[in-house]
Protein backbone atom coordinates (compact mmCIF):
# COMPACT_ATOMS: atom_id res chain seq x y z
CA UNK A 1 0.00 0.00 0.00
CA UNK A 2 0.83 3.26 -0.45
CA UNK A 3 1.33 6.04 1.81
CA UNK A 4 -1.46 8.46 -0.38
CA UNK A 5 -3.68 5.16 -0.46
CA UNK A 6 -2.62 4.65 3.63
CA UNK A 7 -3.52 8.74 4.48
CA UNK A 8 -6.85 8.27 2.90
CA UNK A 9 -7.73 4.96 4.62
CA UNK A 10 -6.77 6.18 8.31
CA UNK A 11 -9.95 8.68 7.83
CA UNK A 12 -12.47 5.95 7.78
CA UNK A 13 -11.97 5.13 11.52
CA UNK A 14 -15.39 4.44 12.31
CA UNK A 15 -16.68 0.06 12.40
CA UNK A 16 -17.96 -0.78 9.18
CA UNK A 17 -16.27 1.64 7.08
CA UNK A 18 -13.35 -0.76 6.24
CA UNK A 19 -13.42 -4.64 5.79
CA UNK A 20 -11.06 -6.87 7.98
CA UNK A 21 -8.57 -7.19 4.45
CA UNK A 22 -8.11 -3.21 4.39
CA UNK A 23 -7.41 -2.98 7.57
CA UNK A 24 -5.01 -5.67 7.87
CA UNK A 25 -3.22 -3.95 5.03
CA UNK A 26 -3.42 -0.52 6.62
CA UNK A 27 -1.49 -2.31 9.49
CA UNK A 28 0.99 -3.36 7.69
CA UNK A 29 1.82 -0.56 6.40
CA UNK A 30 1.77 1.50 9.15
CA UNK A 31 4.46 -1.04 10.80
CA UNK A 32 6.87 -0.07 8.11
CA UNK A 33 6.00 3.85 7.43
CA UNK A 34 6.84 6.19 10.07
CA UNK A 35 5.36 9.25 8.30
CA UNK A 36 1.94 7.56 8.06
CA UNK A 37 2.19 6.45 11.78
CA UNK A 38 3.22 10.08 12.79
CA UNK A 39 0.04 11.44 10.84
CA UNK A 40 -2.37 9.26 12.14
CA UNK A 41 -0.97 10.44 15.52
CA UNK A 42 -1.18 13.53 14.82
CA UNK A 43 -4.95 13.48 13.32
CA UNK A 44 -6.30 11.54 16.52
CA UNK A 45 -4.91 14.34 18.86
CA UNK A 46 -6.79 17.04 16.56
CA UNK A 47 -9.79 15.28 16.17
CA UNK A 48 -9.93 14.52 19.59
CA UNK A 49 -9.56 18.00 20.45
CA UNK A 50 -12.21 19.30 18.01
CA UNK A 51 -14.25 16.43 19.69
CA UNK A 52 -14.06 18.15 23.38
CA UNK A 53 -14.85 21.45 22.46
CA UNK A 54 -18.06 21.88 24.60
CA UNK A 55 -20.82 23.81 22.93
CA UNK A 56 -22.92 26.59 24.56
CA UNK A 57 -25.70 25.84 26.18
CA UNK A 58 -29.29 25.77 24.34
CA UNK A 59 -31.15 28.70 25.38
CA UNK A 60 -34.39 27.43 27.63
CA UNK A 61 -36.67 29.68 25.42
CA UNK A 62 -35.46 28.18 22.23
CA UNK A 63 -35.77 24.30 23.87
CA UNK A 64 -39.44 26.01 24.95
CA UNK A 65 -40.72 26.86 21.47
CA UNK A 66 -39.62 23.58 19.83
CA UNK A 67 -41.98 22.05 22.52
CA UNK A 68 -45.01 24.29 22.08
CA UNK A 69 -44.43 23.41 18.13
CA UNK A 70 -44.25 19.84 19.02
CA UNK A 71 -47.34 20.64 21.13
CA UNK A 72 -49.59 22.22 18.49
CA UNK A 73 -48.51 19.65 15.72
CA UNK A 74 -50.54 17.07 17.82
CA UNK A 75 -53.12 19.04 18.98
CA UNK A 76 -53.80 19.52 15.03
CA UNK A 77 -53.42 15.71 14.51
CA UNK A 78 -57.21 15.11 14.43
CA UNK A 79 -58.22 11.60 12.39
CA UNK A 80 -58.19 13.22 9.15
CA UNK A 81 -53.91 13.21 9.99
CA UNK A 82 -54.10 9.88 11.46
CA UNK A 83 -56.25 8.69 8.31
CA UNK A 84 -53.35 10.19 6.09
CA UNK A 85 -50.48 8.74 8.09
CA UNK A 86 -52.53 5.20 8.32
CA UNK A 87 -52.95 6.05 4.65
CA UNK A 88 -49.42 7.22 3.81
CA UNK A 89 -47.98 4.02 5.47
CA UNK A 90 -50.41 1.46 4.20
CA UNK A 91 -49.84 3.43 0.07
CA UNK A 92 -48.37 0.71 -1.71
CA UNK A 93 -50.43 -1.99 -0.31
CA UNK A 94 -53.93 -0.21 -0.51
CA UNK A 95 -53.14 0.78 -4.15
CA UNK A 96 -51.68 -3.04 -4.97
CA UNK A 97 -55.43 -3.55 -3.25
CA UNK A 98 -57.15 -1.17 -5.67
CA UNK A 99 -55.63 -2.77 -8.89
CA UNK A 100 -56.01 -5.99 -7.88
CA UNK A 101 -59.90 -5.34 -7.33
CA UNK A 102 -59.79 -3.64 -10.79
CA UNK A 103 -58.69 -6.39 -12.45
CA UNK A 104 -61.07 -8.89 -11.02
CA UNK A 105 -63.69 -6.96 -11.24
CA UNK A 106 -62.69 -6.11 -14.87
CA UNK A 107 -62.62 -9.71 -15.27
CA UNK A 108 -65.56 -10.74 -13.67
CA UNK A 109 -67.74 -8.26 -15.80
CA UNK A 110 -66.45 -9.13 -19.39
CA UNK A 111 -66.88 -13.46 -18.41
CA UNK A 112 -70.64 -12.38 -16.81
CA UNK A 113 -71.52 -10.28 -20.18
CA UNK A 114 -70.40 -13.37 -22.46
CA UNK A 115 -72.26 -15.88 -19.65
CA UNK A 116 -74.98 -13.31 -20.24
CA UNK A 117 -74.86 -13.44 -24.27
CA UNK A 118 -74.44 -17.45 -24.43
CA UNK A 119 -77.42 -17.38 -22.77
CA UNK A 120 -79.89 -15.48 -24.70
CA UNK A 121 -78.45 -17.43 -27.73
CA UNK A 122 -79.60 -20.97 -26.13
CA UNK A 123 -82.78 -19.33 -25.29
CA UNK A 124 -83.56 -17.90 -28.73
CA UNK A 125 -82.54 -21.65 -30.09
CA UNK A 126 -85.04 -23.08 -27.40
CA UNK A 127 -87.06 -20.83 -28.04
CA UNK A 128 -86.94 -21.01 -32.03
CA UNK A 129 -87.27 -25.18 -31.28
CA UNK A 130 -90.94 -24.84 -29.40
CA UNK A 131 -92.34 -22.84 -32.03
CA UNK A 132 -91.30 -25.37 -34.85
CA UNK A 133 -92.51 -28.15 -32.95
CA UNK A 134 -95.65 -26.43 -32.73
CA UNK A 135 -95.95 -25.43 -35.98
CA UNK A 136 -95.47 -28.82 -37.10
CA UNK A 137 -97.80 -30.44 -34.74
CA UNK A 138 -100.88 -28.05 -35.57
CA UNK A 139 -100.02 -28.88 -39.50
CA UNK A 140 -99.75 -32.71 -39.34
CA UNK A 141 -101.98 -34.66 -36.80
CA UNK A 142 -105.13 -33.71 -34.80
CA UNK A 143 -103.56 -32.11 -33.26
CA UNK A 144 -103.67 -31.42 -29.23
CA UNK A 145 -106.44 -29.20 -29.11
CA UNK A 146 -108.30 -31.24 -31.36
CA UNK A 147 -107.83 -34.59 -29.07
CA UNK A 148 -109.58 -32.81 -26.18
CA UNK A 149 -112.73 -32.92 -25.93
CA UNK A 150 -114.94 -29.84 -26.01
CA UNK A 151 -117.70 -30.23 -23.36
CA UNK A 152 -120.17 -28.05 -24.80
CA UNK A 153 -120.62 -30.34 -27.88
CA UNK A 154 -122.62 -34.18 -27.20
CA UNK A 155 -120.75 -36.61 -27.50
CA UNK A 156 -122.18 -40.02 -29.82
CA UNK A 157 -122.11 -42.31 -26.80
CA UNK A 158 -125.11 -40.53 -25.44
CA UNK A 159 -127.96 -42.50 -25.32
CA UNK A 160 -130.98 -40.27 -27.04
CA UNK A 161 -134.08 -39.21 -25.48
CA UNK A 162 -136.71 -42.07 -25.71
CA UNK A 163 -139.28 -41.44 -28.47
CA UNK A 164 -142.85 -41.34 -26.92
CA UNK A 165 -144.36 -44.24 -27.67
CA UNK A 166 -148.40 -44.25 -29.59
CA UNK A 167 -149.94 -46.75 -27.79
CA UNK B 1 -30.44 5.76 14.09
CA UNK B 2 -30.10 4.36 17.80
CA UNK B 3 -33.03 2.09 19.51
CA UNK B 4 -33.69 5.13 21.90
CA UNK B 5 -34.47 7.42 18.94
CA UNK B 6 -36.37 5.09 17.13
CA UNK B 7 -38.08 4.38 20.29
CA UNK B 8 -38.96 8.28 21.26
CA UNK B 9 -40.16 9.31 17.31
CA UNK B 10 -42.62 6.24 17.65
CA UNK B 11 -43.74 7.63 21.05
CA UNK B 12 -43.65 11.19 19.80
CA UNK B 13 -46.40 9.86 16.76
CA UNK B 14 -49.02 8.20 19.39
CA UNK B 15 -49.04 11.72 21.50
CA UNK B 16 -45.94 11.74 23.99
CA UNK B 17 -44.94 15.39 23.78
CA UNK B 18 -42.12 13.65 26.49
CA UNK B 19 -40.38 11.79 23.74
CA UNK B 20 -40.28 15.03 21.75
CA UNK B 21 -38.19 16.37 24.60
CA UNK B 22 -35.81 13.57 24.75
CA UNK B 23 -35.25 13.41 21.11
CA UNK B 24 -34.08 17.32 21.19
CA UNK B 25 -31.49 16.48 23.81
CA UNK B 26 -30.17 13.40 22.30
CA UNK B 27 -29.47 14.92 18.84
CA UNK B 28 -28.44 18.42 20.95
CA UNK B 29 -24.57 17.78 20.95
CA UNK B 30 -24.01 17.04 17.43
CA UNK B 31 -26.66 18.60 15.55
CA UNK B 32 -25.96 22.17 17.22
CA UNK B 33 -22.36 21.82 16.90
CA UNK B 34 -22.73 20.88 13.21
CA UNK B 35 -25.08 24.32 12.96
CA UNK B 36 -22.51 25.94 15.04
CA UNK B 37 -19.59 25.26 13.07
CA UNK B 38 -21.36 26.32 9.94
CA UNK B 39 -22.51 29.93 11.03
CA UNK B 40 -20.96 32.33 12.97
CA UNK B 41 -22.89 33.07 15.96
CA UNK B 42 -24.93 31.19 18.60
CA UNK B 43 -28.12 33.56 18.10
CA UNK B 44 -27.78 32.17 14.39
CA UNK B 45 -27.27 28.97 15.10
CA UNK B 46 -30.24 28.60 17.53
CA UNK B 47 -32.47 29.99 14.95
CA UNK B 48 -31.32 27.19 12.71
CA UNK B 49 -31.42 24.49 15.33
CA UNK B 50 -35.21 25.60 16.28
CA UNK B 51 -35.72 25.96 12.52
CA UNK B 52 -34.36 22.26 11.96
CA UNK B 53 -36.89 21.02 14.81
CA UNK B 54 -40.01 22.89 13.61
CA UNK B 55 -39.78 21.18 10.14
CA UNK B 56 -38.82 17.67 11.25
CA UNK B 57 -42.11 17.89 13.80
CA UNK B 58 -44.02 19.00 10.49
CA UNK B 59 -42.52 16.52 8.15
CA UNK B 60 -42.13 13.43 10.89
CA UNK B 61 -45.16 11.50 9.67
CA UNK B 62 -43.40 11.05 6.28
CA UNK B 63 -39.93 10.56 7.91
CA UNK B 64 -38.85 6.87 5.92
CA UNK B 65 -34.89 7.66 6.39
CA UNK B 66 -32.46 4.91 8.59
CA UNK B 67 -30.33 7.60 10.11
CA UNK B 68 -32.44 10.49 11.81
CA UNK B 69 -29.19 12.36 12.35
CA UNK B 70 -28.57 12.15 8.71
CA UNK B 71 -32.01 13.60 8.05
CA UNK B 72 -31.88 16.17 10.78
CA UNK B 73 -28.44 17.26 9.04
CA UNK B 74 -29.94 17.33 5.50
CA UNK B 75 -32.77 20.16 6.90
CA UNK B 76 -29.93 21.83 8.65
CA UNK B 77 -27.48 22.11 5.85
CA UNK B 78 -30.43 23.49 3.68
CA UNK B 79 -31.69 25.93 6.11
CA UNK B 80 -27.51 27.40 6.51
CA UNK B 81 -27.32 27.67 2.95
CA UNK B 82 -30.27 29.51 2.59
CA UNK B 83 -29.39 31.79 5.33
CA UNK B 84 -26.17 32.43 4.34
CA UNK B 85 -27.84 33.48 0.61
CA UNK B 86 -30.13 35.43 1.64
CA UNK B 87 -28.68 37.42 4.72
CA UNK B 88 -24.76 36.82 3.77
CA UNK B 89 -24.07 39.84 6.74
CA UNK B 90 -25.45 37.74 9.22
CA UNK B 91 -24.11 34.23 8.10
CA UNK B 92 -20.86 33.72 6.18
CA UNK B 93 -19.85 30.46 5.37
CA UNK B 94 -16.29 31.32 4.11
CA UNK B 95 -15.24 34.54 5.02
CA UNK B 96 -11.69 34.91 5.73
CA UNK B 97 -11.82 37.93 7.54
CA UNK B 98 -14.25 37.52 9.54
CA UNK B 99 -12.46 34.63 11.24
CA UNK B 100 -9.24 36.25 11.95
CA UNK B 101 -10.69 37.35 15.10
CA UNK B 102 -12.52 35.17 17.48
CA UNK B 103 -16.38 35.15 16.65
CA UNK B 104 -19.03 35.71 19.50
CA UNK B 105 -19.82 31.62 19.39
CA UNK B 106 -16.11 31.06 19.38
CA UNK B 107 -15.55 33.19 22.33
CA UNK B 108 -17.92 30.85 24.23
CA UNK B 109 -17.15 27.11 23.16
CA UNK B 110 -15.35 25.75 26.48
CA UNK B 111 -12.37 23.75 25.58
CA UNK B 112 -12.40 20.31 27.70
CA UNK B 113 -9.70 18.57 26.18
CA UNK B 114 -6.37 20.23 27.56
CA UNK B 115 -7.38 20.48 31.10
CA UNK B 116 -7.72 23.40 33.47
CA UNK B 117 -3.70 23.83 33.76
CA UNK B 118 -3.48 24.30 30.06
CA UNK B 119 -6.53 26.57 30.11
CA UNK B 120 -4.83 28.67 32.53
CA UNK B 121 -1.82 28.46 30.36
CA UNK B 122 -3.68 29.87 27.54
CA UNK B 123 -3.69 26.74 25.45
CA UNK B 124 -6.80 26.22 24.77
CA UNK B 125 -7.29 24.88 21.47
CA UNK B 126 -10.94 24.25 21.05
CA UNK B 127 -11.56 27.93 20.24
CA UNK B 128 -8.48 28.14 18.12
CA UNK B 129 -9.80 25.25 15.99
CA UNK B 130 -13.24 26.69 15.67
CA UNK B 131 -11.48 29.96 14.14
CA UNK B 132 -9.35 27.94 11.85
CA UNK B 133 -12.24 25.87 10.72
CA UNK B 134 -14.08 29.37 10.02
CA UNK B 135 -11.20 30.08 7.00
CA UNK B 136 -11.51 26.70 5.45
CA UNK B 137 -13.65 26.40 2.60
CA UNK B 138 -17.27 25.17 3.21
CA UNK B 139 -17.60 21.56 2.08
CA UNK B 140 -14.21 21.25 3.85
CA UNK B 141 -15.52 22.67 6.74
CA UNK B 142 -19.13 20.88 6.53
CA UNK B 143 -17.56 17.55 5.60
CA UNK B 144 -15.31 17.82 9.13
CA UNK B 145 -18.59 19.06 11.20
CA UNK B 146 -20.82 16.69 9.96
CA UNK B 147 -17.84 13.59 10.67
CA UNK B 148 -16.80 15.52 13.78
CA UNK B 149 -20.08 16.55 15.83
CA UNK B 150 -22.07 13.69 14.00
CA UNK B 151 -20.07 11.34 13.34
CA UNK B 152 -21.72 10.48 10.54
CA UNK B 153 -20.45 7.56 7.82
CA UNK B 154 -18.44 8.79 5.02
CA UNK B 155 -21.02 7.56 2.43
CA UNK B 156 -23.72 9.08 4.25
CA UNK B 157 -21.62 12.60 4.01
CA UNK B 158 -21.11 11.67 0.59
CA UNK B 159 -25.01 11.46 -0.49
CA UNK B 160 -25.75 14.64 1.55
CA UNK B 161 -23.49 16.43 -0.46
CA UNK B 162 -24.45 14.70 -3.29
CA UNK B 163 -20.94 13.94 -4.24
CA UNK B 164 -18.61 10.64 -4.34
CA UNK B 165 -17.18 9.11 -1.22
CA UNK B 166 -13.76 9.79 -3.16
CA UNK B 167 -14.50 13.58 -2.75
CA UNK B 168 -15.64 13.87 0.65
CA UNK B 169 -12.31 12.05 1.54
CA UNK B 170 -10.41 13.94 -0.19
CA UNK B 171 -12.38 17.26 1.70
CA UNK B 172 -11.45 15.79 4.76
CA UNK B 173 -7.98 14.79 4.07
CA UNK B 174 -7.54 18.75 2.54
CA UNK B 175 -9.36 19.84 6.15
CA UNK B 176 -7.25 18.17 8.19
CA UNK B 177 -3.65 19.14 6.42
CA UNK B 178 -5.06 22.98 6.73
CA UNK B 179 -6.61 22.67 10.56
CA UNK B 180 -2.73 20.89 10.88
CA UNK B 181 -1.28 24.36 9.36
CA UNK B 182 -3.43 26.42 10.59
CA UNK B 183 -2.44 25.14 14.11
CA UNK B 184 0.54 24.15 14.15
CA UNK B 185 2.16 25.95 17.20
CA UNK B 186 -0.87 25.60 18.96
CA UNK B 187 -1.40 22.29 18.09
CA UNK B 188 2.93 21.78 19.15
CA UNK B 189 1.75 23.30 22.51
CA UNK B 190 -1.25 21.37 22.79
CA UNK B 191 0.12 17.74 22.37
CA UNK B 192 3.21 18.70 23.48
CA UNK B 193 4.69 16.38 20.58
CA UNK B 194 7.18 19.10 19.30
CA UNK B 195 7.63 22.54 20.18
Amino acid sequence: MKCKMAVRQLLLDQPDEQTAWQQRRLERHLADCADCRAQRAEWRELTAAARAAALPPLAAATRQRIMDAGRRALAERGPSARFRRVVSTWQPALAAAAVLLLLVGGLRLATKSRSNADWDDSVDQQLEHIGQTLAALSSDGPGIRDSVPDEAEPTWDESPEPEEQII
Amino acid sequence: MGQPAKKWIAAYRQGDIEALGCLVEYYRRPLFGFILRMTTSVADAEDIFQEVWFRAIRHLDSYREKNFLSWLFRIARNLVIDRARHAKPRVHLADAEAAAEPTPWEARIPFRGPGPDRLAQGHDLGPRIAAALQRLPPEQREVFAMRMEGGLPFKEIARLQATSINTVLARMHYALIKLRQELKKDYEDFSGVRT
